[in-house]
């Protein structure tokens, strides 16, 4: 069975999205890989873990390339402070849906308004700030909104 | 008289110039153009230097001779232009200017020179005027020759934007404030096409002309005071001098009624190109060259001098003049020169006179009794040299500094400590204009602007704190390269309110080599996993 329909079998389809924006801050799905889930986070059938008040906005799962990306979208500055803890509770979420016999691509992605200022760079570049997934910590990728979502994955 | 309207910021619209498609901007006490390379804003920056120099201190320095004028008001300062015009002053218009001019003035003596002054030209001597205006527009050649010079180009038709289909267009425009209906904006219009250049002035009858006197600009103070001495002549009552007097006191008037409705293109403008290190270095061996191959000149006919830029000549001819004992201009308490060598160079600037006459430029760090030659001291110093001895002995409050990429050389560090110097030449009264390719220069210029928000004591610890500049005299304007040699496009930014600086598309590249290196990480990760 593909990954998708293996994470799907444990989803209320209702918290399944098509269209990736949050409070004004849009990252395009265009040429995604499929076939693909978007879950999205707020919604109250979300899968919700236990991590509390913290969540990323959504969580994107492709058969093709077998991605798993938490998501967190903010249409101000991107603030480490803010966006890592939504992401590290993402990445929990994922580590629970998703079957860990399944090899996949993980990427942790921060999606910003403004300008990405180098203080900023430098906060996300500290271990601390990174995010811990199947026993790894990975850095965080980062992407103006407007963006699309397959320029982030798997590519510099 | 202060009820007069004012007039809104002079427009600068600049169309198919060089690599710039459409630029529309205002000129602010601090401009900086920022952009990738090849997008023009050197371009746009010798334009305008070359404006300053027709609209104002070309021909003379104002400052030096409160009677010298303008180039682009050549015209009518010829005693009979009028009467070439089949114009004579009459009787009843030359009372009426020496009455208003004589209350005007008691008006602007009143007011505090700090404070602005504004005086709205009345309709019985206005027409007059508005004519002598007009007939700016015919110095149209003197404007090309000063463009192509500045750009050491053979002629302004090298200067078109390649692929443009209607050629380009400078024109400037300045509308009236607070006008009760709309009125039509004075408008000077420089073109170039196949067919060549034209300049045209439209002065529509309409829109008032007025006198507006900036805070604390020398310049009206100067142009004021030589009008003022012009009202307290004594008049011969001949009917030739009466004719004679009013003339005069028209042509004055007309300067600074003219130089306002440009504004501020009428300052003295400097400029220091972006070579000017190695200029600084070289400038013995090339004017050593040039005068050779001047001499010879008469002999090899068929051998043309080699060109150089005007803002490059221009500098070169400033460079060769320095001598700091004799030209140390006498500023009051003006310590811009010293605040920079103590906080960004790190020692002092010298110009000394050498046995040839030309000057040699040398550095002394500080605590160190011996100097060394400039091209001995580092490359920050070289760069930096020139903006030192420019403030020193050339600058004055009013004028214009236009500098290209001062970030050059510089580490980051210096790069922030000398933007908070130049935001301090700004708030000494220094027009300043830059490019600049610098993130730390925006960031700092960002700090700069934002800090002013703060009241006086909430900001005194921070970094910059006597510094601060606010929103309104700083203008940033973003060149952005248009798609397949369509020319750029330049737009203002602001500071952005979320990440507290200009956003010049420098965080792209930040996010850019950043997804880079976490995308090597990444893959690091997976591929130790897959082994």
């Amino acid at each position: 069975m593909s990954l998708v329909n293996l994470v799907k079998q444990h989803l209320d389809d209702e918290c399944l999205d098509t269209k990736c924006s949050k409070e004004g801050c849009i990252l395009s799905l265009v040429n995604v890989p499929q076939p693909f889930l978007l879950i999205d986070m707020d919604h109250e059938k979300a899968p919700i873990g236990s991590q509390g008040q913290n969540r990323c906005d959504y969580i994107f799962i492709s058969d093709d390339g077998t991605w798993t990306a938490p998501l967190e979208l903010t249409r101000g500055k991107l603030e480490a402070s803010k966006v890592v803890p939504q992401l590290q509770a993402g990445a929990k979420v994922a580590e629970q849906i998703v079957p860990h016999t399944a090899q996949v691509q993980f990427r942790a992605i921060a999606v910003y308004g403004g300008e990405f200022r180098r203080a900023e760079r430098d906060k996300l570049n500290q271990k601390t700030n990174h995010i811990p997934f199947r026993g790894e910590v990975y850095p965080i990728k980062a992407r103006r909104c407007g963006s699309p979502l397959v320029s982030v994955l798997g590519k510099g | 008289m202060s009820t007069a309207p004012t007039y809104k910021p002079l427009e600068i619209e600049v169309t198919d110039f060089g690599p710039i498609a459409k630029a529309k901007l205002d000129l602010r006490p601090l401009t900086v153009f920022v952009g990738p390379s090849n997008t023009g804003k050197s371009y746009l920056a010798m334009l305008i230097y070359a404006l300053h120099r027709f609209f104002g201190g070309y021909a003379t320095d104002p400052r030096l001779n409160p009677r010298s004028i303008p180039l682009f008001l050549y015209p009518f300062f010829s005693r009979f232009w009028l009467w070439e015009n089949e114009r004579e002053v009459t009787a009843a218009e030359s009372n009426a200017l020496l009455n208003w001019a004589t209350h005007m003035l008691m008006q602007a003596q009143a007011q505090d020179y700090a404070e602005g002054f504004r005086a709205l030209v009345p309709d019985e001597v206005a027409p007059l005027l508005r004519l002598m205006l007009r007939e700016a527009g015919n110095r149209g050649e003197l404007l090309e020759h000063e463009i192509a010079r500045c750009f050491g180009s053979e002629n302004t038709a090298r200067l078109v934007r390649h692929g443009s289909k209607h050629g380009s267009r400078v024109v400037l425009k300045r509308h009236a404030a607070e006008a009760s209906r709309p009125a039509e904006p004075f408008a000077y219009e420089f073109k170039i096409d196949c067919s060549g250049d034209s300049f045209s002035a439209s002065i529509p009858d309409a829109t008032p002309l007025q006198i507006v006197r900036a805070d604390n600009d020398p310049w009206y103070h100067s142009k004021l005071r030589k009008l003022d001495s012009l009202v307290d002549e004594p008049r011969d009552d001949e009917e030739d001098g009466a004719q004679h007097h009013a003339d005069l006191l028209l042509r004055s008037l007309a300067d600074v009624i003219g130089t306002t409705i440009v504004s501020p293109l009428h300052r003295v403008a400097h400029y220091l190109p972006a070579d000017r290190a190695g200029v600084m270095h070289a400038h013995r061996v090339v004017l050593a060259f040039l005068i050779q191959q001047s001499s010879r000149a008469v002999l090899q006919r068929e051998q043309s001098l080699p060109m150089l830029s005007g803002v490059l000549a221009d500098f070169l001819e400033q460079l060769v003049s320095f001598d700091d004992l004799a030209q140390r201009k006498n500023k009051g308490d003006w310590i811009l020169d010293t605040a920079l060598e103590k906080k960004v160079l790190g020692g002092m600037v010298r110009a000394k006179q050498s046995a040839t006459g030309l000057p040699v430029f040398t550095y002394q760090p500080a605590g160190r009794k011996e100097e060394i030659p400039l091209m001995q001291a580092s490359s920050m110093v070289s760069e930096l040299a020139p903006v030192v001895l420019y403030l020193r002995h050339v600058v004055q409050p009013g004028d214009v500094l236009i500098i290209e990429e001062p970030e050059s050389h510089l580490h980051p560090g210096m790069q922030a400590a000398f933007t908070r110097q130049l935001a301090a030449v700004v708030r000494a009264g220094v027009r300043v204009m830059i490019t600049t390719h610098s993130d730390y220069v925006l960031e700092e210029l960002a700090n700069l602007v934002r800090m002013s928000e703060l009241p006086k004591e909430q900001r005194a610890d921070l970094k910059g704190a006597n510094q601060a500049l606010s929103p309104d005299d700083v203008g940033v304007w973003l060149f952005e390269p248009g798609q397949q040699n369509e020319g750029s496009q330049v737009k203002e930014i602001p500071v952005d309110r979320d990440s507290g600086t200009f956003p010049a598309g420098y965080g792209d590249v930040t996010e850019a080599l950043y997804n880079t290196s976490v995308e090597i990480d990444s893959r690091i990760i997976e591929s130790k996993n897959h082994t």
